[in-house]
């Protein structure tokens, strides 16, 4: 009985961190999608900025190496650290959406001297 | 009838119909002289080729010393005999831009109305180089650059002259473009190049003082001792110059000899309008 | 993600709170601006020292106002740790970066940069 319940406690357990685990990497793919789509839309008007996902950016540390914002979200997804990788895949989106936002309120940019 | 127009112009005035600025190349260059003028009462037009230099003594001492053996002599030859060399196929770099090397620099930037596109000489330099089927110069550094301020060189004392074809609303419309890049706030910094090299020039950024917009172009291509210190030679092109301000302010660089910065230089070079050429330069 | 988040954050609020009996609160201020001086004076955080002239600093550049007697103009520590936050919503025109707004810097470095500013 004793070690009934024990395995069904470890089942129970395994059950409970392997769906935590796949809602992180949910979580974390719809974000990193939104990020590209709002980094796009900033590119496409001109305004992206360097280090969202900047192939050259030495931004973001993951492990022993310096990326950009997106592409230190992908690196730690890679490792598994889904809290690290959700924290850049938002970072990257907003840095998206601010760079959009930005471009089109310097639309009619000039001079004012 | 001229009450009626008056009266239609201001409607479309208060209404904020048309573009925000809808001043024209002219118009913008004596606005900008102005500016500077009242800016510094004390510093001539003509020395604004001067840069940062003109504004401070200590930094023009130490700037004179280093002209006294300019570190780009040697690129400056390699430049020559680029020119020099003709093409695999027999051809020479006159197929492209005639013999006469010290009529070249201030040819550019220019419209060309046929492919409605702003050229620029380092554009022109690798589309020379495609069309007689020779493996292009990289494009921000090295040979193009020793080669453009070579032919720059002999283009010293001429008077920068950009032309608008006011006539042509696409080239219009590429100067109004570069202007507006010009002016527009960018990157996590939320600079624009006028915020330092126009509103802000003369002050200090930290050690550097930032050199005012009218006089940039005349000497480039430029050896920067940032650059000579970052390993290799310090010349680098105007939009090599480009790419790294918009790095600086955390924004995405565009690709030199690109749409973006070409039409941006049809601006930049029409704010040195009446200067002369006095490339290549030392710059900090 | 949210359980094991809350976990570091629980154990901070109790270190937080035993460090708070046992320290005086004048020392838990001064930690928290000599950090926002690290940060001011980082080129890669808050690089304050490109613009403003600040004690102690060195190449100080002289775009914006020295930053003295700063709780004479900012009586409302508030009112400047928004302007650091975002300067653009007073001065759509200025030079100084969004500091807050884009990111450049996380919340609580603004926090301990606005003590630190506001200590000066």
């Amino acid at each position: 009985m004793k070690q009934f319940s024990g395995i069904v406690l470890v089942a129970v357990l395994s059950i409970g961190f392997s769906s935590f685990a796949l809602a992180d990497e949910a979580a974390y793919k719809k974000l990193h999608a939104e990020a590209v789509a709002a980094n796009d839309k900033a590119l496409a008007a001109g305004g992206e900025w360097r280090d969202a996902r900047g192939k050259k950016s030495k931004f973001i540390k993951c492990g022993d190496k310096k990326m950009s914002i997106l592409h230190a979200a992908e690196c730690y997804a890679a490792k598994g650290d889904y809290d690290n990788a959700i924290k850049y895949a938002e970072m990257a989106k907003d840095q998206g959406e601010q760079g959009y936002r930005q471009a089109m309120n310097q639309k009619n940019a000039g001079p004012r001297h | 009838m001229k009450k009626v127009i008056l009266i239609v112009l201001a409607a479309g005035l208060s209404l904020g119909v048309g573009p925000a600025f809808a001043t024209t190349q002219a118009e913008d260059i004596a606005a900008l002289k102005a500016y500077f003028a009242e800016r510094w009462p004390n510093i001539k037009d003509e020395d604004m080729v001067n840069g940062a230099y003109s504004l401070s003594e200590d930094k023009r001492i130490n700037w004179e010393s280093m002209r006294d053996f300019p570190p780009y002599e040697d690129h400056l030859a390699i430049g020559e005999e680029i020119w020099n060399t003709p093409f695999k196929n027999g051809n020479t770099w006159a197929s492209c831009f005639g013999d006469d090397p010290s009529t070249i620099r201030n040819r550019f930037p220019h419209w060309n109305a046929r492919d409605k596109k702003v050229e620029t000489l380092e554009g022109n330099i690798i589309q020379c180089q495609k069309a007689n089927g020779e493996e292009p110069f990289k494009a921000k550094k090295g040979k193009i650059a020793y080669f453009s301020a070579w032919l720059a060189s002999q283009a010293n004392g001429q008077t920068i002259n950009v032309v608008v074809p006011q006539d042509d609303p696409d080239a219009v419309a590429a100067y109004e473009a570069g202007r507006q890049f010009f002016y527009a706030k960018r990157g996590q910094l939320n600079l624009s190049c006028a915020d330092c090299h126009v509103y802000q020039s003369g002050l200090y950024a930290r050690g550097n003082l930032l050199s005012p917009a009218r006089g940039h172009t005349t000497h480039f291509p430029v050896w920067r001792g940032k650059w000579a210190r970052s390993g290799g030679d310090g010349f680098g092109t105007l939009h090599r110059r480009y790419g790294g301000c918009n790095s600086q302010v955390r924004a995405k660089s565009f690709k030199a000899h690109g749409e973006e910065y070409s039409n941006l230089e049809y601006f930049h070079a029409s704010m040195s309008n009446g200067l002369t050429i006095e490339a290549p330069d030392y710059r900090e | 993600m949210k359980l094991k988040g809350k976990l570091p954050v629980m154990m901070l609020v109790v270190m937080a709170a035993v460090s708070g009996i046992s320290m005086p609160l004048a020392s838990a201020n001064e930690e928290l601006i000599a950090k926002g001086k690290e940060i001011s004076f980082d080129r890669k955080k808050g690089n304050c020292l490109t613009c403003h002239q600040i004690a102690g600093g060195t190449l100080m550049g002289n775009i914006g106002p020295p930053l003295i007697a700063m709780k004479a103009r900012f009586p409302d520590k508030a009112k400047l740790r928004a302007d650091i936050w975002d300067m653009t919503k007073r001065n759509p025109h200025t030079m100084m970066p969004p500091f807050g707004k884009y990111g450049v810097l996380t919340d609580s470095e603004i926090d301990a940069v606005t003590e630190f500013v506001h200590s000066l």
